[in-house]
């Protein structure tokens, strides 16, 4: 060889294996993604050495693919190593080329609640080879690379993990309402008459803070009350109404509720209509959830989190919006221009929503 | 706040691909091609198996070994892969850990390392193993190259000098060339490696082809862009392997407005990361309605690209990444942190190339002052850094 006089920086993609271990009780389902040409240097897979492999070529050495890779792995437990048995070979794509996907069960002793995951794929052969893993234990996922510099990992419930995975949840439910102007919407409809009385078919101050106070409150607990209800028995599928027919329902509930504002119907007891609509609110945020595609075991925590953040973000609107509303509700500006104007506004925003939705008609992109 | 919200959302949304397992299948027919193999269809690479075969049979013999990584390390310095080089890291793992290493495992250890980026574990082996050889043509190189990498360039010019006993002169020449080309004294650099190419025996394309990039470089230096151009089409007939030539080139052409010979340099070779971002930048540059989902699909190829050498730890795409960030994704701030930590690491004109330009699109005046000091320090002289400072009078 001449000499070498400089190599470039590493250009392609290094070699990665993708490692998800889902433990549940005392079996943990594995898929494992081994890149083929990884495969072929270790078990010289291209039997006809024509530089090309096909899937007869692997799938007749299914059995020495999964052996040599369930060696490069051990599960340790408290109650000892975890046992591979019957694996899946399959094919996928990946953007650096082909990968063998092996699908295979490990029993344990005892349910698993630490796991320990060594990892030797490959040790000997290519020392920038990495086992990126993914773990999903006691409802909390974990990533983690492991190579020949640090085999080995240890994973366990730890409090710390689990509150950071929480707080993740609970901003997630903080950014949502805010992000979402159909709640926000619906709960300014219900706020701004709070800092007002009905009197004689028109619009009053109200004098007392402590009424305004009260009825801000019941507002916004029965609001929560039955979002919570509702996002709980539709995150555990208890309740699975199509999404067309809640999100055409949130729009028509955001319209009723300025309208409500407009041409009074309920006038005091405003709590009864957040409730009722707060309902149909509560499967609209479950879906949110549902695009996260949690594991089922960690449902729970991310259910109370999410649901703590969207409490917190709604607070601090009300904290936002409630001193404003009160040093201005004596105003023309505030009864005419903000309640009558604003709700107006609301409401035709509400029912094109709602045409959107229900109809599937490309109105107004902005939900 | 929301910021913050948004930021984090937006990681956990830009991991789950590279975290998240996508659909397998069950290939419909055993005659379907999954993988084309390089190393079965590349003649070059050929050599390897025969090799890696050898070693197999007589794991005990030092010389086969040393033999494979040698090859290894040619391979990675061709194709660019480096896999080969964990391939070669494995070949020498008997003398991990204090082991007594011979000289020769040693410097091919340093080569290794200077290409993961680790340049002090790099210099520590060639040291001992010049300590020991003091000759040694090879380490002298690889010292050079990394010391000229890290901007020691005084102690590089005198490892290239040291060359010429163990070396010759076309060796030695084109070391020195190399580092006056980086210091400013271009009209030196441009004679180096003109009497280098006059002076290199028929058939060693490798100091032909480095000749022809040193010249190449050194008139993009100048300003020279035409000559340039000349130069690197010659420096790619000599060996259209080489990607450190091809890469450069590609930056010349993005430079002069040139980003369709681009794609044709790039087109089949984008798994490389670097011809990657050379392809999507030339996407960009055509300014075409029409190529707006294939520019779409090479970012975020590069997106998943970086964020897997991210999470492996892998610090040698710093560069490539801060260059990725400010003009695809026209993260100037972003940029600028990577460049800044590219900085720490190493110092080659194209490093205070992207921290010059990521310094001025984020607005930083510091960054801009450290590169200005830089190339006061260093004699570095750039007709492109000089354009941009000039374009950006002292912000």
């Amino acid at each position: 060889m001449a000499l070498c006089w400089s190599l470039p920086a590493q250009a392609h993609k290094s070699s990665d294996s993708y490692l998800h271990l889902s433990v549940r009780d005392a079996q943990i389902a594995g898929q494992w993604d081994i890149a083929l040409r990884d495969l072929d240097v270790a078990l010289n897979l291209d039997g006809d050495a024509d530089g090309q492999l096909t899937w007869g070529e692997v799938r007749h050495r299914k059995d020495q693919i999964a052996s040599f890779a369930l060696q490069g792995l051990a599960l340790g437990t408290t109650a000892g190593n975890c046992v591979p048995g019957e694996s899946t070979l399959l094919i996928d794509q990946h953007s650096d080329g082909a990968y063998a996907v092996l699908l295979f069960t490990a029993r344990c002793a005892a349910a698993v609640s630490r796991l320990q995951v060594t990892y030797h794929l490959f040790a000997d052969i290519d020392a920038g080879h990495r086992g990126l893993l993914n773990v999903e234990l006691a409802g909390r996922t974990s990533t983690h690379v492991l190579g020949p510099d640090a085999p080995s990992v240890e994973i366990g419930a730890d409090s710390a993990g689990v509150w950071r995975q929480m707080s993740g949840y609970l901003r997630t439910g903080i950014h949502h309402i805010w992000s979402g102007f159909d709640h926000l919407l619906f709960l300014f409809s219900l706020l701004l008459p709070a800092v007002l009385l009905r009197h004689a078919g028109r619009w009053e101050p109200q004098q007392q803070w402590r009424a305004v106070a009260k009825d801000v409150f019941l507002v916004v607990t029965a609001f929560t009350v039955a979002h919570s209800l509702t996002l709980g028995l539709a995150t555990f599928g208890i309740l699975h109404p199509p999404a067309r027919i809640t999100e055409s329902a949130i729009a028509l509930s955001v319209a009723i509720a300025a309208l409500n504002n407009i041409f009074p119907l309920v006038s005091t007891k405003r709590w009864l209509v957040a409730f009722c609509f707060g309902l149909i609110h509560g499967v609209g945020f479950a879906s949110v959830l549902a695009d996260l595609a949690l594991p089922r075991a960690s449902l729970a925590m991310a259910l109370v989190g999410f649901n703590v953040g969207v409490e917190v973000g709604q607070l601090a609107i009300v904290a936002l919006f409630l001193p404003v509303a009160f040093a201005l509700r004596a105003t023309r500006l505030y009864r005419n221009a903000l309640v009558t104007g604003g709700s107006v506004v609301i409401a035709a925003t509400g029912v094109l929503w709602f045409a959107q939705r229900a109809f599937d008609l490309d109105l107004l992109r902005l939900s | 706040m929301l910021k913050f919200i948004t930021v984090w959302f937006g990681l956990g949304l830009a991991l789950a691909p590279v975290l998240v397992p996508a659909a397998p299948y069950q290939p419909a027919s055993d005659d379907i091609v999954l993988e084309t193999l390089p190393i079965r269809n590349d003649p070059s690479l050929a050599a390897l198996h025969d090799l890696r075969l050898a070693v197999q049979r007589n794991p005990h013999d030092t010389d086969v070994k040393l033999a494979l990584t040698r090859a290894y390390i040619e391979a990675a310095r061709r194709d660019g892969d480096p896999r080969f080089l964990g391939y070669a890291q494995s070949t020498l793992s008997q003398w991990q850990d204090g082991a007594p290493t011979p000289v020769p495992a040693r410097v091919l250890r340093a080569i290794i390392l200077q290409s993961l980026h680790h340049f002090s574990a790099a210099l520590a082996d060639l040291d001992a193993a010049l300590a020991q050889s003091p000759g040694n043509a090879q380490a002298l190189l690889t010292r050079a190259t990394i010391l000229t990498v890290i901007g020691r360039h005084a102690e590089a010019q005198r490892d290239c000098a040291a060359l010429l006993r163990s070396a010759g002169e076309v060796t030695s020449t084109l070391c020195q060339g190399g580092v006056a080309s980086v210091t400013g004294r271009l009209t030196q650099a441009a004679s180096l490696a003109a009497r280098a190419l006059d002076g290199v025996p028929a058939g060693d394309q490798v100091s032909r082809q480095w000749a022809l990039t040193l010249l190449a470089e050194t008139a993009a230096r100048q300003g020279d862009l035409q000559k340039a151009e000349q130069y690197f089409g010659q420096a790619l007939a000599a060996d259209a392997a080489d990607r450190y030539a091809r890469t450069a080139y590609c930056d010349l052409l993005l430079d002069m407005g040139k980003p369709q010979q681009v794609l044709d340099l790039t087109a089949a070779l984008t798994r490389d990361d670097n011809l990657l971002l050379r392809h999507a930048l030339a996407l960009q540059a055509l300014h075409a309605a029409s190529l707006q989902s294939a520019l779409q699909k090479d970012v975020d190829e590069l997106a998943a690209r970086h964020r897997a050498a991210a999470l492996r730890g892998d610090r040698t795409h710093l560069r490539e990444a801060a260059r990725f960030h400010l003009v695809l994704l026209q993260d100037a701030t972003a940029a600028l942190k990577l460049a800044q930590e590219n900085w720490q690491v190493q110092k080659e004109p194209a490093d205070a190339r992207i921290l010059l330009e990521s310094a001025i699109a984020a607005h930083d005046a510091a960054a801009r002052t450290l590169v200005v000091a830089w190339m006061r320090h260093s004699g570095l002289a750039d007709a492109k850094l000089a354009a941009l400072l000039k374009a950006t009078p002292g912000e």
